[in-house]
Parts: C-alpha cells; sequence; structure tokens
C-alpha cells in the first residue's frame, strides 16, 4: 500500500512539474493583447506551418527547453498561429510575415517592437528571448545590442 | 506520322541528346569551386604565418538577425607612419563557399587602420579579420557569428 502511495505521488509530482515547464500557447491575439495588459508582459507571436521542418525542429528542441519555457513563462504572453489560418492571416496583415517560423515581439499596448525570421537554437533563442524580456530594446536596436556582445 | 513528322521529332530528339551532356557538362563545370579557408587565407598571406593578436579589433554581432548582412567592424591599433603602416584588412567568412570576403588596401594618407561593412554569413561560422602589415607580416582577430539555422519560405 505504501508502495503504491510513493508511487502516486511521485507520479503527480512528476506530471504537474512537467506541466508546469510546457510553453502554455494562446491561439488567439485578443485574448492575448489582454492577458498582456493584465499582467504588464510583452507578447511573442510565432507563425508555424505544420509543413515547415526548421517550426518543427524549433517545436522538439528551442520550446522543449527548460530556460527557454521559463522565460517565456515570465516576460511573455505566447501566441501560436498557423500562417494560414484565419487568426495567421490576420497576424500576417497586421504585424507583416517573413516565412516560418516568423517571431513578432510586441509591447503589451499591441505596439511591434519586432519581427524575426527564422528558427534558432536554444543558446541563441534565449539569448533573443533576454533582449526583449530584459527591455534592451528600449535602449538599442538588436543589432548594436549584439555587437556589444563581445 | 507522316515522314515529314517523324523527321521532325527524331531531329529534335537527336539535337537534345547530343547537346545535353556538353550542356550538363559545362553547368557543372561553371559553379565556383569551393575553397577552403587555409587556401583563402594562402592567396593573402602567401603562406606565411598568421599572429593572433589584440591588435586588431573585429566588432561583429554575437548572434546576426539576418545573414545576409551582417555589420562588420575592423580596427587595427598600429601606427600609419610612410615605413609603418597597416596595408591591407582582409575579411574571411570561414564557412562561406568562398572564404574571402573583402580585402581593403590601405596606405599612410588614412591615417586610421579602420574600416566598417556588411558582409553575408551563408550560415552560422567565425568571421576572421587579417591585418596585413608594411613589414610583410600578418596579425588576426576571429570571432563566433551565429545566424538562424533555417527558415521556409
Amino acid at each position: 500500500m505504501l508502495k503504491k502511495i510513493t508511487v502516486f505521488l511521485f507520479l503527480m509530482t512528476f506530471g504537474i512539474s512537467s506541466a508546469k515547464a510546457e510553453i502554455r500557447w494562446l491561439y488567439d491575439l485578443d485574448m492575448a493583447l489582454y492577458k498582456a495588459q493584465k499582467q504588464n508582459k510583452l507578447i511573442l507571436i510565432y507563425i508555424y506551418s505544420p509543413h515547415c521542418g526548421y517550426c518543427k525542429k524549433m517545436d522538439r528542441t528551442t520550446f522543449k527547453d527548460r530556460e527557454i519555457q521559463e522565460i517565456i513563462k515570465k516576460y511573455f504572453i505566447p501566441v501560436k498561429v498557423d500562417k494560414d489560418s484565419p487568426q495567421g492571416e490576420m497576424i500576417k496583415a497586421e504585424y507583416g510575415y517573413l516565412g516560418t517560423p516568423t517571431f513578432h515581439f510586441l509591447e503589451s499596448n499591441g505596439r511591434k517592437i519586432k519581427s524575426i525570421f527564422g528558427a534558432w537554437e536554444k543558446k541563441d533563442f534565449l539569448m533573443i528571448l533576454k533582449y526583449f524580456a530584459k527591455g534592451y530594446y528600449k535602449k538599442m536596436n538588436m543589432t548594436e545590442y549584439f555587437m556589444n556582445e563581445n | 506520322m507522316n515522314r515529314r513528322n517523324f523527321l521532325k521529332v527524331a531531329g529534335v530528339t537527336a539535337s537534345v541528346v547530343a547537346v545535353s551532356p556538353v550542356a550538363f557538362k559545362q553547368s557543372v563545370e561553371a559553379q565556383p569551386k569551393k575553397k577552403t579557408f587555409e587556401e583563402a587565407l594562402k592567396e593573402v598571406t602567401g603562406g606565411k604565418p598568421v599572429k593572433e593578436s589584440s591588435k586588431v579589433k573585429l566588432i561583429a554581432p554575437a548572434i546576426a538577425e539576418n545573414g545576409a548582412v551582417v555589420p562588420v567592424k575592423i580596427s587595427v591599433d598600429h601606427p600609419m607612419e610612410p615605413d609603418n603602416y597597416v596595408k591591407g584588412i582582409h575579411i574571411f567568412a570561414k564557412e562561406n563557399a568562398d572564404p574571402r570576403t573583402i580585402s581593403v588596401y590601405l596606405t599612410p594618407a588614412n591615417g586610421e587602420a579602420f574600416f566598417s561593412t556588411r558582409i553575408r554569413l551563408a550560415k552560422t561560422m567565425n568571421v576572421v579579420a587579417v591585418a596585413e602589415l608594411s613589414d610583410g607580416t600578418f596579425l588576426k582577430a576571429e570571432k563566433p557569428v551565429k545566424v538562424t539555422i533555417g527558415g521556409c519560405g
């Protein structure tokens, strides 16, 4: 009986911690804007295509990384949209589109800060996320920031 | 098919068969040969040794948001006097098909060994700046620059 309880507790703990780590993508920009204003966070929009191998690679690797998941959870309201969905079409018209994956970084009021194209290794994407999360984008453009990261 | 049409079809087919191996060979030969970094460096140095030096300052972004236009700045902390100056600055992108990206030749009249430009990087790689001094020696600095691993159009 004690063994069963121990196993149950282990599974509960493991299950909860796994669920906590996952990125909770939203699929609706209006909801993201509402949440971002309420929680004073930035918005990260990820435009993907189910046929894009690089998107799949990011989903399998970069977005599975614990550090990436934590920084997104702490500083961003994440939105994931299929490029061909109605939401995707609307976001492409509003904020632009560079191919898949495209990442749009927005302030909580919906103003676009920057768009970035392409898939990134977890270490590199973490550096990009930090540029926005720590507010460096207010002081210098991204190229200047990474030029100074010598 | 009458005789006239048969001759037309046979003639066109014979031309395609005759020409295509030549055209194929030419198109393959027309492609630029991929050079290694060592080969490209030798074009500049003639095989002389290149010493790592803090006098050569290479500023490039740790992460380039667009690999097609990566800004780089190079300065060499060295006198620019008539008999002792920086004769040239050469930039290499180590993994590009032709790593020798740009060579800039200077004279003492330049006053300062500095220039900035934008280069294209095919993928994540190291960028190397080589300074050629008037005494025939070479100094270098190297920096890794990361670009996106890829995306779909």
